[in-house]
């Protein structure tokens, strides 16, 4: 079994794609449920004999419950750091593999035990999970859900926790002892900041939810009373806003874990894409810095309705408003980079401005989540499923795409026709904004999270019209998933081989190893000179007649002085 | 400009167990996380009521914690003196691992059986008392794995003062974690 990194970053790759599908389909089940409820899903009639493939409410909650899980824990999150950080990663800083290639190993199969976990919960008795994707006891507990799935689930998100702890130390350290000679902490791609400071947040918070994980687990399995509350308590019982404080103070984090490697990949391609040099390069990694060091003192504000402290709410809300300035400050700097700039609008940059507008839009409609006082109306409703969506759902999937378009060529040699990949990247943003703009505005109508028929009020039927609408943008959105799907195949099966540098940027893995790189990444290890984003520059242009030039690539006129770190080529086990 | 690759030179060797020491410290710094949450959750439950006794004595669960502190001493002392030959200390530390297994095990067994600080029945207190020791005593038990492995390593000639320094790193962890533990949980 290898344990090179490009070889596990492509087993993310496919199980994460995998998973993105399977939770995919059940968020078209649960759009279809909105637009006509109670009416029979054409085609689903085999897996739901008894109503004839109409969603009945105990599915529907399922529904709902395993899209969650599936999509953060098994789709979005390995496609970001199983696939592009495992991949990218060792090449972008000059190392012939992470630090711990056996870990990284060992993590996938972790990973790839709670995926099936989570397929084989769908065929047992009671169904899956169905608590919803946070879990919250006493909903999740046996006294109200005592199904095999919601365990078999419950496990496999320890698994995808402790999957993820793996990758996230192999990370951080990899980028703190593995670099090429001469990568300074100030030459790193923002990519790489990005995946770092998520990594970061991964091995300090994913701990915490493996505590409330297993604290969960002892309850449904052992008969602790951690969580148990009410009726079902026995001698005094627990309190389930325990496992609410446990599960935000990692839930919030998350968030940041989806978005930073996203924001990073954006950073460098604004950059790559308007042939300037990133605007504020040190102030946008400090900015990344400042938000992961702020999102582990902000989580309370999903607790603002859970009857705590306002002396608490207001504390916590100041520091939630406090995460937008770092923000700007990235937003701004994008802006900058961009002001000016020779602009290719290829697909890696459409799908990082997408990223960009969305994720706008998912910060702008925050803020009104960040506030106490308008956080307690909008809530419980749809408003936080369309901005949550818009952030670590929209967002993040953007980023993957723009990873995915950016680096094919590398990781297979071959590239995606670009056509289609546009088309791909514009329908889904234009998509992604009908269907949560539309989330939004139902939310803002008043229209409950996670009701199964939200038209038994009154006030709520005139808004029929609206989820159809949005329903059709969903369906459409799924469809045009199929020109991705489309464009992978043929690319794999007879596509163009890939030019050695397509992008015309000069970071390590397009200017120092081959496409896709050998089993050691570079022939001889680079010693990088300059930062990642040298474009433009006139003595490059005046010396090597073309706008780029490699990191570790000398100028003519340049004496081969090299400095920072010294030498590190090993790869430990 | 490029080097060339050095994989084999005994600097890189160097690195690379400097590279290992380095992700032991931040791994097991980072999974104190874990136990940082569960000892947040038993202080919540504390905040809230009145937490009882664990109806067995605090002087018999402190002296077996004590065995902890001894082990991490002996470890801290055994890799000064013995420097390249740490195993006989390493045979005590691991018996007194297996000690402290043995004495846990035993004051769970009397709490359980002898005082009726059972689950359910008990609520919270005798979750957290029965829950996080016997999640604490894992920790251990992965320890006393590591030590055992390593001990058996250098038994059969092979270098093991790398591991033997990781897994030296590990006892110092369940110690810190068992004194979290025995203030959140054990202390009336």
């Amino acid at each position: 079994m290898s344990v090179d990194h490009k070889q596990v970053a492509r087993r993310y790759l496919w199980s994460g794609l995998g998973f993105l599908l399977l939770g995919g389909l059940l968020a078209l089940l649960i759009r279809w449920q909105w637009a006509w409820p109670g009416q029979p899903v054409p085609g689903l009639a085999w897996a739901l004999p008894e109503s004839r493939g109409a969603l009945t409410p105990p599915t529907y909650t399922s529904v709902f419950t395993m899209h969650g899980l599936v999509m953060i824990f098994f789709a979005v999150t390995p496609l970001l750091f199983g696939a592009l950080g495992h991949f990218v990663l060792p090449l972008a800083i000059g190392a012939r593999g992470l630090a711990f290639p056996r870990l990284s190993t060992l993590g996938f199969w972790v990973y790839a035990l709670g995926g099936a976990l989570v397929l084989v919960s769908f065929g047992v008795r009671l169904g899956p999970a169905n608590a919803g994707w946070t879990a919250y006891p006493p909903l999740s507990t046996t006294a109200f859900t005592p199904g095999l799935g919601q365990t078999l689930v419950t496990v496999a998100v320890l698994c995808a926790g402790v999957s993820a702890f793996t990758y996230g130390l192999n990370f951080v350290v990899t980028v703190a002892r593995c670099r090429a000679p001469g990568m300074t902490w100030g030459r790193l791609p923002l990519t790489v900041w990005g995946l770092f400071f998520a990594s970061v947040l991964n091995v300090l918070f994913v701990p915490v939810l493996a505590a409330a994980t297993v604290l969960l687990l002892m309850d449904r399995l052992l008969g602790t009373q951690f969580f148990i509350a009410g009726a079902a308590a026995v001698g005094g019982g627990g309190d389930p806003v325990v496992y609410q404080h446990l599960f935000w103070l990692f839930g919030h984090p998350e968030v940041y874990i989806l978005i930073l490697p996203a924001w990073g990949m954006v950073g460098d391609m604004v950059s790559f894409f308007s042939r300037k040099p990133a605007h504020g390069y040190r102030l946008t990694a400090g900015a990344m810095g400042v938000v992961s060091a702020l999102s582990g003192l902000v989580y309370a504000h999903h607790l603002f309705t859970s009857g705590m402290s306002p002396m608490l709410g207001r504390t916590f809300m100041v520091l939630t408003l406090l995460i937008s300035l770092p923000a700007e400050v990235m937003f701004l700097n994008w802006l900058m980079t961009l002001w000016r700039g020779s602009v290719r609008l290829t697909s890696p940059m459409l799908a990082a401005l997408s990223t960009v507008v969305v994720f706008g839009l998912g910060g702008i409609t925050g803020l009104a989540l960040g506030a106490v006082a308008t956080d307690v109306p909008l809530h419980g409703t749809l408003w936080v499923v369309g901005h949550f969506h818009l952030t670590m759902g929209a967002a993040s999937f953007l980023g993957v795409f723009a990873g995915l378009y950016f680096w094919f060529p590398k990781m297979f040699g071959r590239q995606l026709h670009e056509g289609l990949a546009k088309a791909h990247v514009v329908s889904s943003a234009v998509l992604f904004l009908g269907v949560f703009g539309g989330q939004l505005a139902a939310g803002y109508a008043g229209q409950l999270r996670r009701l199964y028929d939200p038209y038994q009020y009154t006030y709520l039927k005139h808004l029929l019209p609206l989820n159809q609408w949005t329903t059709a943008c969903a369906f459409l959105l799924g469809a045009a998933q199929g020109l991705f799907v489309v464009n992978l195949v043929w690319t794999l099966w007879r596509g163009r081989v890939a030019d050695a540098n397509p992008w015309q940027v000069g970071t390590l893995e397009w200017t120092c190893a081959a496409s896709p790189p050998s089993d050691e990444n570079f022939e001889r290890i680079p010693v990088v000179l300059r930062g990642p984003h040298a474009l433009s520059q006139p003595e490059v242009l005046e010396q090597l007649g073309r706008d780029w030039v490699g990191q570790a690539e000398a100028l003519p006129a340049e004496a081969p002085a090299i400095s920072g770190p010294q030498p590190l080529l090993e790869r430990t086990s | 400009m490029s080097t060339p690759a050095q994989d084999t030179s005994p600097e890189v060797d160097t690195r690379a167990e400097a590279t290992r020491w380095l992700g032991t410290v931040l791994g097991l710094s980072a999974w104190a996380m874990f136990f940082a949450a569960l000892v947040f959750a038993v202080g919540w439950y504390r905040m809230r009521e009145a937490w009882p006794s664990p109806r067995v004595p605090t002087w018999g669960l402190c002296l077996t914690g004590l065995l902890l502190v001894a082990g991490s001493v002996a470890l801290h002392l055994g890799s000064r003196r013995e420097g390249r030959r740490p195993l006989w200390t390493t045979w005590g530390v691991w018996t007194a691992g297996l000690g402290f297994l043995a004495l846990q095990a035993m004051w769970m067994h009397q709490a359980w059986w002898t005082e009726y600080l059972r689950i359910p029945e008990s609520g919270v207190p005798a979750s957290a008392f029965h829950g996080l020791t016997a999640l604490h005593a894992l920790h251990v038990l992965g320890v006393e794995v590591g030590l055992f492995a390593c001990c058996w390593r250098h038994l059969r000639g092979a270098d093991a003062r790398a591991s033997w320094r990781t897994w030296s790193l590990g006892w110092h962890f369940v110690t810190v974690t068992w004194v979290f533990l025995f203030v959140a949980v054990y202390l009336p």
